[in-house]
């Protein structure tokens, strides 16, 4: 019985909980000021919306649990998306289209992981760098054209829906719940949070952390690879110089807000899926409440620090505990 | 003892060596390619695109010195320059709207300063954040709408020289100057390498490194703000996507400068020689007709050797 309370407190205490009240909360409120927002279109547009972003966060939520960050991961799905719409113009077909995306996505994330294992290079200084190597090769890949006319079928993908779900959708549940077996279940999952929370222990424990590095930065490039496609298939025009532009920032916003620490160890991959929808529920409900466009950014930039602000109020808490016990 | 300082000064004198060898390629190098580049004129256009860059790279140096960093460097920067212009439209008189956005730069500065010096957030981590938020203050303060139509007086201030030389790079060279009697010869410097080697150990020593931290962050924006009025006499124009490029810009020249990411190490002499570097090789890439998207693939690759250097350092 005691054991039953313990459990239900560490629920109701937890970050996602928090979220996901935060969720309703501001739903309630958007659905008040505008009659729109609670339809059931703009709710399937609010699914397909965060799809994207969402698959790319929870591809860089695993490096941030390593401890690290990854600034270009919207160069990445520049690379990736112009790529597999060059490749589905030239007849191949689907599955070799994802498949190569993948591949040059776990391409990307080689380096960045070879930049931040091998060269211990700072992480932020090291994908500030990739991003623009990365965006300039997307560039020079597509030689600066718009990538566009892609096959019916193509865009059948990103546009259909199933059950009512927008496809890209589902596959964004899918990649959360293959994540959240990885971290909670799987081996490598596990190690790479134990890098995360103490690197020195890591690898005083025998674990290769170089290794463990480079296989977290490949698993969010080739995660981020899989979402190019989605994105190609979705959008049907793609601009290499503008793709995916802030996208680095929006998914830190979304994985500070899950509960991520940036220091690695904490966080769960739930939280970054929360943290994603609430964010692209606050970015929908703004723009269909007539807030104008350019409060996005102030928004997103805000909402960052206050996630920042909270959970370092929360250790500065915990810490007088600890010094008054 | 001696053979660490042995070491570290052969250390220092080699990465200033190597600076001055890569300044001297570069210049025979561009020199050759083009007939334009040892110009009289180009150089001075040198030495005026380089001054604004240069005067946030010395706050950005004595901040990564001390082991923090402002990413929001270059939203600060089209901030400031958005509200100087805006000022300046509004009526107010040139001289009171630069002392106001000074001000404003002091301004983001304490909000800055306030995420690292109260709550303990890593710099780097909290101006990510500020970086957006105050970007997106650009887009808000005019609506997404470009600033312009300066006084004919204002624009004439953006070409001023003394002798020849633009003033915003005397003004640069002065900071430089100052910046580098300060990290070396006063109290001021000897506390922002010991708080950059062990901010821990610093504070037990009976420093207040967290007020001290608030304060170079203030000095930060300051600077940054006074950038921003020489580069919007420089353009005179203002977009709110202005000065999007320049972290890389200012990063890169202060890491080539050896100054170590880690904190603690490194001199603004070499600041100074890493900025040469990157000022000439933009405008020599310019001039021989290199695309910006190249130059940013070699600027990309520029900071990793530079930033990977340190590794055997610190191992």
């Amino acid at each position: 019985m005691e054991d039953k309370i313990k459990k239900k407190n560490k629920i109701l205490e937890s970050q996602e909980f928090m979220i996901f009240i935060f969720i309703i909360v501001v739903s309630i409120v958007f659905a008040v000021i505008s009659d729109n927002f609670s339809s059931p279109s703009n709710i399937q547009l609010i699914f397909s919306q965060v799809a994207i972003n969402g698959i790319c966060t929870i591809g860089v939520s695993m490096v941030v649990f390593l401890g690290g960050i990854d600034l270009s991961s919207g160069s990445i799905l520049s690379l990736c998306a112009a790529c597999s719409g060059m490749i589905v113009n030239s007849d191949m077909p689907l599955v070799v289209t994802i498949l190569c995306s993948v591949l040059i996505g776990m391409c990307c994330g080689l380096l960045n992981g070879f930049l931040v294992a091998r060269l211990r290079i700072p992480p932020i200084i090291a994908t500030l760098a990739s991003m623009n190597i990365i965006r300039g090769l997307a560039i020079i890949v597509t030689g600066g054209d718009w990538i566009t006319g892609f096959p019916k079928s193509f865009n059948g993908i990103g546009q259909g829906r199933v059950f009512g779900l927008p496809i890209p959708f589902l596959i964004f549940l899918a990649v959360t719940a293959l994540a959240a077996i990885l971290f909670r279940y799987v081996n490598i999952g596990r190690k790479i949070y134990a890098v995360g929370g103490n690197i020195a222990a890591a690898e005083l424990a025998g674990l290769n952390v170089v290794r463990i590095k480079l296989f977290a930065y490949i698993l969010c490039g080739a995660t981020i690879g899989l979402a190019g496609t989605i994105y190609a298939s979705m959008v049907g025009t793609i601009s290499a110089s503008t793709t995916g532009s802030s996208l680095g920032f929006q998914i830190l916003a979304a994985a500070l807000i899950g509960g991520l620490s940036i220091n690695g160890g904490k966080g769960t991959v739930l939280g970054s899926f929360l943290g994603v929808v609430l964010l692209g529920v606050i970015k929908n409900g703004l723009i269909l409440s007539k807030v104008s466009e350019y409060w996005i950014d102030a928004v997103t930039g805000s909402v960052i620090l206050i996630a920042l602000a909270i959970n370092a109020v929360q250790i500065i808490r915990r810490q007088r505990r600890i010094t008054i016990s | 003892m001696s053979k660490w300082k042995e070491w570290k000064l052969s250390s220092s004198l080699k990465s200033i060596l190597l600076m001055l060898i890569l300044i001297l390629v570069q210049l025979i190098w561009f020199s050759i390619q083009s007939p334009y580049f040892l110009k009289i004129g180009n150089i001075v256009n040198i030495s005026r695109q380089i001054a604004e860059i240069g005067i946030i790279a010395i706050p950005t140096a004595i901040l990564i010195i001390a082991g923090s960093i402002d990413m929001s460097m270059a939203s600060t920067l089209g901030f400031c320059a958005m509200a100087f212009g805006m000022m300046m439209n509004g009526g107010i008189p040139i001289w009171a709207a630069a002392v106001l956005t000074i001000l404003v730069g002091a301004a983001i500065g304490v909000f800055n300063g306030f995420f690292v010096a109260v709550l303990n957030i890593p710099g780097i981590v909290s101006t990510i954040g500020s970086m957006v938020l105050i970007r997106g203050m650009c887009y808000i303060i005019n609506r997404g709408n470009p600033v312009n139509g300066f006084s004919e007086g204002f624009i004439k201030f953006g070409y001023a020289d003394v002798l020849g030389i633009p003033v915003s790079f005397l003004v640069m060279t002065l900071l430089f100057a100052a910046a580098a009697i300060l990290l070396q010869r006063t109290n001021f410097g000897v506390k922002v390498y010991a708080i950059g080697n062990n901010e821990v150990s610093t504070r037990f020593c009976g420093i207040k490194t967290n007020r001290f931290m608030w304060g170079l962050f203030i000095l930060n924006g300051m600077l940054i703000a006074l950038a921003s009025i020489f580069l919007l006499a420089r353009l005179g124009s203002a977009e709110a996507n202005l000065g999007q490029n320049y972290d890389l810009d200012v990063l890169a020249s202060v890491l080539i400068g050896g100054i170590s990411i880690l904190g603690g190490k490194g001199n603004i002499t070499g600041a100074f020689l890493g900025l040469l570097v990157i000022g000439i090789l933009r405008n020599g890439l310019n001039i021989i007709g290199v695309s910006v998207l190249y130059q940013s693939i070699i600027l990309g690759v520029l900071l990793i050797l530079t930033a990977a250097k340190w590794k055997k350092v610190k191992d």
